[in-house]
């Protein structure tokens, strides 16, 4: 119902606003402005403490759909052991297919040599349900590592692809 | 690897923590994405600050300037994107990335209601443009116009033969609009008769193709064709959003046809929709005027009875819920979830039609914006005292490492390769200017010489005589094969000397260099820790702050969006009493009449 009543706004137009009003949409729009700064300001710190770039070692998901795949669940494991696992709503799926790229991950790393497995489960086409294991090996040196999951669904069988940085 | 150095190494690691590494492309691509993840969670704040962060760790580029510019666009910040577009557009844009940029600029300032400011950006996008942004500037423009009551320029506009062929819905039903707002209802009924019959391909041209057909019949209605009028009421969809508008013009209509009954069916179909949707007041008193109409008399009288309690039901519900709405949080029920009906959430009934409003609109997306982002400060706060915990362990590792750190074991191997130096460039001098003949010299070479040296000697004390000189002379040859003999080999050493003296060198030079990062790193860290304690110190301040601000911008809006729900209910409370007044007159007239006509029986 909503939508409709917003489509109506379109087709009606705006309204001017007057002085007092613009004076308290700038006061909204520094204060915005300022919670993201703060934020930004506690993300900064907490890679700079946490996860210093030589240590660092991040995963990213993406998905490539064009048609009717939807990402249930990943758990991602390193040497064996459980890394991480999410399980995906409605509107991830829809961020994901729009573009959107999760970082699934991010924690440190010592340097050497290591197995990741990442296991993938979701929805294809006609319901039917979707299960792949990826095995990435890497070497971890003194910088920051990067992997990028993607599932690619083109019509066919969906695909889990990996690249690392 | 020495010791003293793996340690020096390990530290100067350490050090660098904070330090940026440079990231690739497609790693940056990567990060910005997670903001899109965000923005397209309608998460702006949280994509924002994603972009921010990306910005001060070095891996941003101008994509992510272009979406940073677009989050401020959607989040409502238009002077941040305004400031974001004009710096994309300086730092030398495409022309379609600068038509792009101006065409934001322009819907975010028309969506805060600067219309004049947003028809300024409007111009400065050039008129060769692809055709999806043609489309919404157009539509934008348009919608200036109108916002503008230039409904000349807007007909002008969207009167052109390429606008036409666009054949876009929008444009089409704003252009009618323009056209009967100057009266060229002709025109505007040709444009509103071509929109109503057209398949609709989405929900959103099904929407508009009905409100055609709904203005189209008003029109007909208006110049008296009423039959055309009632064909076109008929292509309303009867559960869209002007299902109501519709059945409440067709009866008004079957009513000027003096046809009672239809008339009547029509106000009774609207008083069953009551369960669903707002219908007009009036509907129960005009279904009963219509049954006295159409000489159903105790119809008539029923219909005025029943619309007297059902009137002041609604009233009071009405009262009730405007008390309600006074001491209760309601803003939480805007958020467009479908409640189910109660008395609390009654007067939700009421809203769309104000909600489609600018002034309305833009207050409760104000009120939800400043929500969120309280509730975001409100859970950082407790995390803070994690922050500080994790600080105080680096910093005591960092004081740990340092300490296990002898400096002067680093000075001292800068010393011991500088004396190296020294002693192979003494070394060096000697071999070139000969002072010491014994460099570059084998031990065979020095016994030949001393032994030649001795030979000498006692040819030098034979008494002269024939055979001395030619002595002397084979003396002189084998001395000089012997010279020559020590010179290449001096040349050989000369060289290794060289090459060692170039490795302690590069050595030294690199010692230094690190000794000198590392210092300049073991000076920096306290100073980066110490401003990170600062600034997790004044979180809990800043914090404040900007909560108390935004509970004010959200006790603002609140305050703006309750007079606005008020006045809408007290004005659907003057409708109801209206009608019930009407109602009341109805049944004691009928009931009057009724007496007369009784006391004028014979």
């Amino acid at each position: 119902m909503l939508r409709k009543w917003l489509m109506m706004l379109m087709l009606v137009g705006a309204v001017p606003v007057t002085a007092a009003a613009q004076d308290a949409d700038r006061r909204l729009e520094d204060l915005k402005q300022m919670v993201m700064e703060l934020n930004s300001d506690l993300a900064v710190l907490e890679e700079q403490l946490l996860y210093p770039v030589d240590a660092q070692f991040t995963v990213f998901m993406a998905t490539e759909s064009a048609g009717a795949f939807r990402l249930s669940s990943v758990e991602l494991k390193l040497d064996g052991k459980l890394l991480t696992s999410y399980l995906y709503s409605d509107a991830e799926n829809e961020a994901l297919r729009r573009g959107g790229v999760q970082r699934l991950y991010l924690g440190n790393l010592k340097s050497g040599k290591y197995d990741l497995q990442a296991d993938v489960v979701g929805i294809g086409a006609a319901g039917k349900e979707f299960r792949q294991t990826r095995q990435v090996m890497f070497e971890k040196e003194a910088r920051g590592r990067y992997l990028e999951l993607r599932v690619r669904d083109e019509g066919k069988a969906p695909l889990v692809s990996s690249r690392v940085w | 690897m020495v010791p003293g150095v793996r340690c020096w190494l390990s530290l100067l690691s350490l050090c660098w923590i904070g330090l940026i590494q440079a990231a690739d492309a497609d790693v940056v691509q990567l990060y910005r994405e997670t903001a899109v993840m965000q923005q397209q969670l309608a998460d702006y704040s949280a994509a924002g600050s994603v972009l921010l962060t990306n910005q001060r760790l070095g891996r941003s580029d101008a994509a992510g300037e272009w979406l940073l510019a677009g989050i401020y666009r959607d989040f409502g910040m238009s002077r941040h994107a305004e400031r974001s577009f004009r710096r994309i557009i300086a730092q030398g844009a495409t022309t379609v990335q600068r038509n792009q940029a101006w065409l934001a600029l322009a819907s975010a300032r028309f969506r805060r209601g600067q219309v004049e400011a947003a028809e300024d950006a409007l111009a400065y996008i050039s008129q060769d443009i692809p055709k999806e942004l043609l489309l919404d500037r157009l539509r934008l423009q348009t919608s200036v116009l109108l916002a503008r009551q230039q409904q000349n320029r807007a007909i002008q506009l969207l009167g052109a033969a390429e606008v036409r062929n666009l054949r876009d819905p929008v444009l089409d039903y704003n252009y009618a609009v323009a056209l009967m707002a100057v009266q060229m209802d002709d025109k505007a009924f040709e444009v509103l008769q071509s929109l109503g019959k057209i398949k609709p391909r989405s929900e959103e041209a099904g929407a508009i193709q009905d409100l055609a057909n709904l203005r189209l019949a008003e029109l007909q209605a208006r110049q008296g064709q009423v039959v055309e009028a009632l064909t076109s009421l008929q292509r309303v969809s009867p559960d869209g959003p002007y299902q109501v508008a519709s059945l409440h013009l067709r009866a008004e209509l079957y009513e000027g046809l003096k046809r009672w009954d239809a008339a009547r069916a029509d106000w009774l179909a609207l008083q069953r929709k009551a369960s669903t949707e707002v219908v007009p007041a009036e509907a129960w008193v005009r279904a009963a005027y219509s049954a006295q109409q159409a000489g159903d008399l105790p119809a008539a009288v029923q219909g005025f009875r029943e619309a007297i309690p059902l009137h002041e039901q609604e009233k009071k519900q009405l009262n009730q819920a405007l008390q309600w709405l006074e001491s209760n949080d309601w803003l939480e029920m805007l958020d467009g979830r479908d409640l189910p009906l109660s008395a609390d959430t009654l007067w939700l009934r009421y809203l769309p039609e104000l909600m489609s409003g600018h002034r309305f609109g833009t207050a409760l997306s104000d009120y939800q914006d400043a929500r969120r982002l309280d509730r975001q400060l409100a859970m950082i706060a407790p995390t803070l005292p994690q922050y500080q915990s994790v600080l105080a362990e680096r910093r005591q590792a960092f004081e740990a490492v340092r300490g296990q750190w002898d400096a002067d074991a680093l000075d001292l191997r800068i010393r011991k390769l500088q004396r190296q130096s020294t002693g192979l460039t003494q070394q060096w001098k000697r071999t070139g200017d000969g002072r010491q003949s014994s460099i570059g010299v084998t031990e065979a070479q020095r016994r030949m010489m001393e032994r030649l040296a001795r030979v000498e000697v006692r040819i030098r004390a034979l008494p002269a005589g024939d055979d001395k000189a030619p002595l002397l002379q084979r003396h002189d040859l084998l001395r000089g094969l012997l010279i020559w003999d020590s010179n290449q080999t001096a040349l050989l050493e000369r060289e290794k000397l060289m090459e060692s003296q170039q490795a302690v060198l590069s050595g030294l030079e690199q010692a230094v260099s690190n000794r000198q990062r590392l210092m300049k790193r073991l000076a920096e860290k306290p100073a980066e820790f110490r401003q990170a304690s600062a600034m997790l110190d004044a979180m809990p301040g800043r914090i404040d702050e900007l909560r108390s601000g935004l509970r004010a911008v959200m006790q603002q809006r609140r305050q703006q969006l309750l007079e606005q729900i008020r006045e809408r209910l007290l004005q659907r409370i003057d409708e109801l009493q209206l009608n019930q007044d009407r109602a009341r007159y109805g049944v004691a007239y009928l009931l009057d009449r009724a007496s007369v006509d009784q006391a004028d029986k014979p």
